[in-house]
């Protein structure tokens, strides 16, 4: 598999990762009317849950260093 | 104090400060030092998508529904995921076909068509002119609000401030004036604008700085922190419901409609378009900018919930939801901070306002205005030259067109409206382009007519469930639609089109129209016929990374036409200065030299209708060459072959490419293989000679003393049988070798007892270890299951890893085991000597042959460097496995398996 088609494999999971946690059902299991800290679930669930999307989008984006050869 | 000059000042100020940055970033763009080449530029480039429906409407629309507001921000988050493959392949694909708008996109997709180019247009237009008058009215909006400062009253209706003394008037001249001498300094081929992007990332800047300052005052200014907030709005009941996401009806499925919305929209908004396509200068930007861009976004809405519910709390009713972000610090006397926010909510308008109407006017001009331009027969005349001045004036007009018909729109139309559903109706406008967008770059089978019927379906539902409603609710149409459908019938309720039920105005919207166009855009193409322009430009952009980079080289045209004319051409739209550059780099790059009655060969057709097209679309471009060359079409075989050709040759050398570097493999190998035969010469030659080196001295001692001592003469004798015997396994070894390598070994497999074997090989090998004083132990059972195979072969192994040991023994106090487990399918012997054991480098080729261990302690071993390859292959003869175990200093095992009942090796 050459790094860009890896490249791409990881930015499509990471799209149905976040396609799938968004939506419902997953997104429907913290629509509770609890707090957390004071702060509502949903809205800590909601903005977390973006913030490691958008970290998981950084990784999958960055370029691999390339693979090192057996060492002879 | 915040007085009527002072906000008045600063508002012009922003501007002046915008006109001096994009003005040092055209400057800088002219001396090659380009300031917007990095992705940081580019992706707060993007976040032009943060509007003032962002700035202020967010608030708002949580302040009614809560999360609401989100999904057009996780949408474009999504969609960044998906756009390194998407995305990158609409840059790749317009700048090889210098492609400056979306109309242009689509259009150039299905043929070059003209109508289907136009349409684009019309709808992108009519679409987002509401958007647009959405930006004004915040303008306007804000600018009455905070000029009360430090009284908080709402706005009267719009309609009773004369125009002439209204800002939003003056602001959007002056927005029309920026886009003019930015958007439109020169007619050029691939229509960058360096200077308007640097001033459009500066205002993302500010954007956000000014709401994230506004954030951070209501949270801990007010409030202390995010916890005691929501503490306290949990406290009101209304507040509290907001909580939790409201899921009655349709909510979840509206959600992801909702998400789905701004996921595709991100690719369809003219403005998106020109910052992400048009004005990207290095396509690796992307890498960077698909989790920037969502980094802002996450930035830019951390504080909306707050700011929602601060406001809420902190004001009775009266004050609206879209202005908290202003009005709370205009209430708590943050004179600085209001000043702060009112411009930051300036910048998030102005800046849409400035691309969205340079997009716009692009393609107004290319795909409006020029191709009826073109038809007239004075455009056309040879005569009449220099055209470009005439192209940057109809954008320059159509540029004040779309700023003024917005500024009508919002001063008739657009009072009645929330921030937020003004802008959504756009984005549902603009979605209608997704299908064929998609369509152009992923599926090969769509066609014009296909493309065509799909927007006209979108747009009609478009118009039908969001504008009609709205017009109703503006009072220019009797309510009576609304609630008792069209002629009575209640199938046909704008607002639940079908009987449909239960989904918000924009979902149903959504879902009507998208289902009819992507219906139809799939349904006509498959059914309609393809003609072979059509067929070319979907082979070019589907598979645009298969093709060169430059379409020229791919030409699919034949025909005649002549130099001159094709550069008289190029000179009415691109002038005299910049035609000749263009043809000059095209002639250099391929050394040609044309006389005054060349003919062009289709490359330079091709070239020169690419450059045309930067300029005036594609569609125009394509009309324009057509007049100048007399075309022979070609038929679709022809298009067939040329394509598949192009693709053949670029195939074939992918392959070479393959080839060489399988060859090189090889020949590398190959060099290593006649290092090591060399090596194995050298050592066997020398492992021959030092024995018969000391047979040939014995015996000449003995030839010179005939009269020696009995003893001596055994004991000389002795070391000239063992040295020859030495000798004998040598040879032996290596014919032994040459015989298995060839395939010419006689094996002779029969039934035996293993536990024979090794009793055997240690009775040939005791001397060896006697010589030594080396310490023995066995373990062998008495009683083994029968085994297969060739005795002598076996003893042979078992023999050669033995004396392996020996020789690799410590000299004193050496110890070897050898040790035979029983499985239930293999038996299983080991060696294990205490030496000084092997270096990891060289287990691994321990067994290949002519490999001997580089890195011992005691220098090279002496032997052929055989044995063990000899013994690997009976082991393997066998059905068995062989393997080395080891560390330095830690001894070694050398151990193989032998199948307990193995099928009769034949």
């Amino acid at each position: 598999m050459t790094p860009e088609s890896l490249r791409q494999r990881r930015l499509a999971g990471a799209f149905v990762f976040g396609w799938i946690f968004f939506n419902y059902p997953i997104f429907s299991l913290f629509n509770l009317p609890l707090a957390w800290g004071g702060i509502p679930l949903l809205y800590s669930y909601v903005f977390l849950l973006w913030a490691a999307l958008i970290g998981v989008i950084m990784l999958a984006a960055r370029r691999d260093p390339p693979p090192s050869g057996p060492g002879r | 104090m915040l007085t009527t000059e002072l906000i008045l000042l600063a508002a012009f100020g922003y501007v002046g400060v915008l006109f001096a940055i994009a003005h040092w970033g055209d400057r800088r763009a002219a001396q090659g030092r380009s300031i917007i080449s990095n992705p940081y530029i580019y992706a707060l480039s993007l976040a032009v998508y943060c509007t003032a429906w962002t700035f202020y409407g967010s608030v708002g629309r949580a302040a009614a529904s809560g999360l609401g507001f989100l999904p057009t921000y996780i949408g474009p988050t999504l969609a960044c995921a998906l756009g390194w493959v998407v995305l990158r392949k609409i840059i790749r694909i317009s700048k090889t076909h210098r492609i400056t708008s979306i109309a242009d996109f689509i259009a150039s997709r299905y043929g070059k068509s003209g109508a289907l180019a136009s349409l684009v247009t019309i709808i992108a237009v009519v679409g987002i002119i509401p958007y647009i008058s959405l930006q004004l009215k915040a303008i306007s909006m804000s600018y009455n609000i905070i000029s009360q400062y430090p009284l908080i009253v709402m706005p009267r209706y719009f309609a009773d401030i004369p125009v002439l003394r209204d800002t939003a008037f003056y602001v959007a001249l002056l927005l029309a004036l920026f886009a003019i001498l930015f958007g439109t300094r020169h007619l050029d081929a691939t229509e960058r604008h360096e200077g308007l992007v640097a001033a459009i990332a500066f205002e993302s800047l500010v954007k956000l700085v000014a709401f994230i300052a506004a954030g951070l005052f209501v949270t801990y200014g007010i409030y202390r922190g995010f916890g005691d907030l929501f503490t306290q709005a949990a406290t009101v009941h209304r507040l509290q419901e907001l909580f939790i996401f409201e899921t009655r009806g349709s909510g979840y499925f509206s959600w992801g409609l909702d998400i789905m919305l701004s996921m595709v929209v991100l690719i369809c908004l003219p403005r998106q378009f020109q910052v992400m396509v048009v004005e990207n200068v290095d396509e690796s930007h992307l890498q960077k900018a698909i989790w920037l861009f969502p980094l802002y976004l996450l930035a830019i809405n951390l504080f909306v919930l707050p700011i929602a519910f601060g406001g809420a709390m902190q004001f009775a009713a009266g004050v609206d939801a879209d202005t908290f972000v202003l009005t709370l610090p205009m209430a708590r006397r943050q004179e600085a901070l209001s000043l702060l926010v009112f411009i930051g909510g300036m910048s998030a308008a102005t800046g849409m306002v400035i691309v969205e109407t340079v997009a716009l006017s692009t393609m107004i001009c290319n795909d409006l205005v020029m191709p009826v331009l073109l038809r007239l027969p004075f455009a056309r005349s040879p005569r009449r030259r220099g055209l470009s001045g005439l192209v940057l004036n109809i954008r320059r007009g159509s540029i004040a067109l779309v700023v003024l018909s917005a500024y009508a729109y919002f001063r008739f139309v657009g009072e009645a409206y929330a921030l937020v559903s003004i802008g959504l109706m756009s984005f549902v406008a603009v979605a209608q382009f997704a299908p064929a967008m998609l369509g152009a770059i992923f599926w090969r089978q769509g066609t014009r007519a296909g493309a065509i019927s799909g927007l006209v379906a979108g747009f009609a539902a478009w118009c039908y469930t969001l504008v009609l409603p709205s017009l109703v609710e503006a009072g220019l149409i009797s309510e009576e639609l609304i609630t008792w459908g069209p002629w009575q019938t209640a199938l046909l309720k704008p607002l639940q089109l079908f009987g449909l039920q239960g989904l918000d105005p924009i979902a149903h919207a959504l879902f009507w129209s998208l289902l009819l166009n992507t219906s139809c855009y799939m349904g006509v193409s498959l059914f309609s016929r393809k003609s072979a322009l059509e067929l070319t430009q979907a082979a070019l952009f589907v598979d645009v990374f298969t093709y060169p980079a430059k379409p020229e080289d791919s030409s699919l045209w034949r025909g005649s036409a002549l130099v001159t004319d094709l550069s008289s051409l190029l000179e009415r739209f691109l002038g005299k200065q910049r035609t000749a550059e263009a043809l000059g780099a095209f002639a250099r790059e391929r050394s040609l030299r044309w006389g005054p009655l060349a003919k062009a060969d289709p490359a330079l057709v091709t070239y020169a209708e690419t450059l045309l097209a930067g300029a005036i679309g594609s569609a125009s471009a394509r009309v324009m060459v057509a007049s100048v060359v007399t075309e022979e079409p070609l038929g679709l075989d022809e298009v067939m072959h040329i394509l598949d050709e192009t693709r053949q040759v670029i195939a074939y050398s992918r392959e070479l490419e393959q080839a060489t570097a399988d060859l090189k493999t090889a020949n590398e190998r190959l060099q290593e293989l006649d290092r090591l035969k060399n090596e194995f010469i050298s050592t066997v030659t020398h492992e021959l000679r030092t024995p018969l080196t000391a047979v040939r001295s014995i015996a000449e001692i003995l030839n010179a003393n005939p009269k020696l001592p009995a003893d001596q003469y055994r004991h000389l004798t002795g070391i000239i049988i063992t040295e020859s015997e030495r000798l004998t396994r040598l040879i032996n070894q290596v014919l032994d070798f040459q015989r298995i390598q060839t395939g010419r070994m006689a094996w002779q497999p029969q039934p035996l007892d293993f536990g024979e074997v090794c009793r055997e090989a240690l009775r040939a090998a005791r001397p060896l270890m006697a010589e030594k004083r080396i310490e023995l132990l066995t373990e062998v059972p008495q009683t083994l299951p029968p085994a297969h195979g060739d005795r002598d072969r076996l003893v042979q192994a078992v023999l050669n890893l033995l004396s392996n040991a020996v020789k690799f023994c410590d000299t004193t106090g050496g110890r070897i085991a050898l040790r035979l487990a029983v499985h239930p399918d293999r038996l299983q012997v080991e060696v294990t000597d205490n030496g000084a054991g092997i270096h990891p480098e060289d287990l691994k080729v321990i067994f290949e042959e002519f490999r001997q261990a580089r890195h011992s302690p005691r220098g090279r071993p002496s032997g052929s460097g055989l044995g063990l390859a000899i013994t690997r292959r009976i082991v393997e003869f066998h059905g068995g496995r062989i393997w080395a175990e080891s560390a330095p200093g830690q001894g070694s095992t050398f151990a193989f398996t032998l199948p307990v009942s193995p099928p009769p090796p034949d």
